[in-house]
């Protein structure tokens, strides 16, 4: 440090150029080496570190970039395929409406039919069941006549009958049997 | 004990002898009755009478039974043995008012029912 101060106070070398501009030329050396040495310096020791500091940032930097690259690329795809499977759902939900459609009109159709053929056969067993009611009324109502017209006719024969009306019946009765 | 006689071999028999006119109709009645109480057979003596009657029938001697609601005249009788059409006819009457009206003759083997009555079931029957 001393020789610093002595070499800034010591008077300028007369003569020359530097001399002229007010430059001492052996204090420009010295200043000279004396930076080399500083940079050398700075070289070997200082700047390694800061290098290799803003490297690894540098590094971390470029990993982060790469890293949302990565996931802005996997959230594209994540949506594309997002998209193709909201695609593909509302798909099959619209077939899965279409098809619960179909069935439910098939389903309603098919009880529709039920329905109708059940209405039919109890139409048609009612009219099976009144047709026969009207026939046992026919059947009984001819039953009760004849037996009414019998037993009337026995009535009315057993006291209008006389001997000229029985011989007339025998003759009758007779050449019915010829 | 000598074979058992058939019914239809007795009935002609005893056609045979009512018909032969040498032995009286009791005579031979009599006959019959001691040959069926002889030989244990008078629970046969309803279906001997219908097989004899009707063996008299196939000698054309008809006995019809006949029935109405009134006793019948001479004429109606001729009537009846004019339809019978046989050799020799003998009807057996009786009265039966039930039957309303009309004549019913029953000859071996056949019926012909000409009655009222016979019409009010045959009227009847016709029910369903």
């Amino acid at each position: 440090m001393n020789i610093l101060t002595q070499l800034a106070t010591t008077e300028p070398a007369s003569g020359g150029v530097f001399g002229a501009l007010g430059i001492d030329f052996g204090m420009l050396i010295f200043q000279a080496i004396a930076f080399i040495i500083l940079v050398v310096l700075l070289g070997k020791y200082v700047y390694p570190v800061f290098i290799k500091v803003v490297d690894e940032r540098q590094a971390k930097i470029e990993a982060g970039t790469t890293a949302a690259a990565k996931a802005e690329k996997k959230a594209a795809e994540a949506t594309t395929e997002i998209e193709k499977l909201l695609k593909k759902a509302r798909v099959e939900a619209s077939e899965i409406v279409t098809t619960a459609k179909e069935e439910a009109a098939a389903a309603l159709e098919a009880a529709e039919q039920k329905s109708k053929t059940q209405a039919e056969r109890i139409v048609a067993e009612a009219h099976a069941e009144i047709d026969k009611s009207i026939v046992a009324a026919k059947k009984a109502l001819h039953n009760e006549t004849l037996e009414l017209v019998a037993l009337a006719t026995e009535q009315v024969v057993g006291k209008t009958v006389t001997a000229k009306v029985d011989a007339a019946v025998i003759s009758a009765a007779i050449k019915d049997a010829k | 004990m000598a074979n058992r006689l058939s019914r239809r071999k007795i009935a002609l028999f005893v056609t045979d002898k009512l018909l032969g006119g040498k032995t009286s109709a009791d005579e031979v009645l009599r006959e019959l009755a001691a040959y069926l109480v002889t030989t244990r057979r008078m629970r046969e003596l309803d279906l001997l009478v219908r097989d004899i009657e009707a063996a008299l029938a196939a000698k054309d001697v008809v006995l019809a039974d006949v029935t109405s609601a009134r006793p019948l005249d001479a004429a109606v009788k001729a009537e009846i043995t004019k339809m019978l059409g046989a050799k020799s006819v003998q009807l057996r009457e009786s009265v039966d008012e039930a039957l309303l009206g009309g004549i019913r003759i029953d000859t071996p083997g056949k019926r012909f029912d000409g009655t009222i009555r016979h019409k009010l079931n045959a009227l009847r029957a016709k029910q369903l």
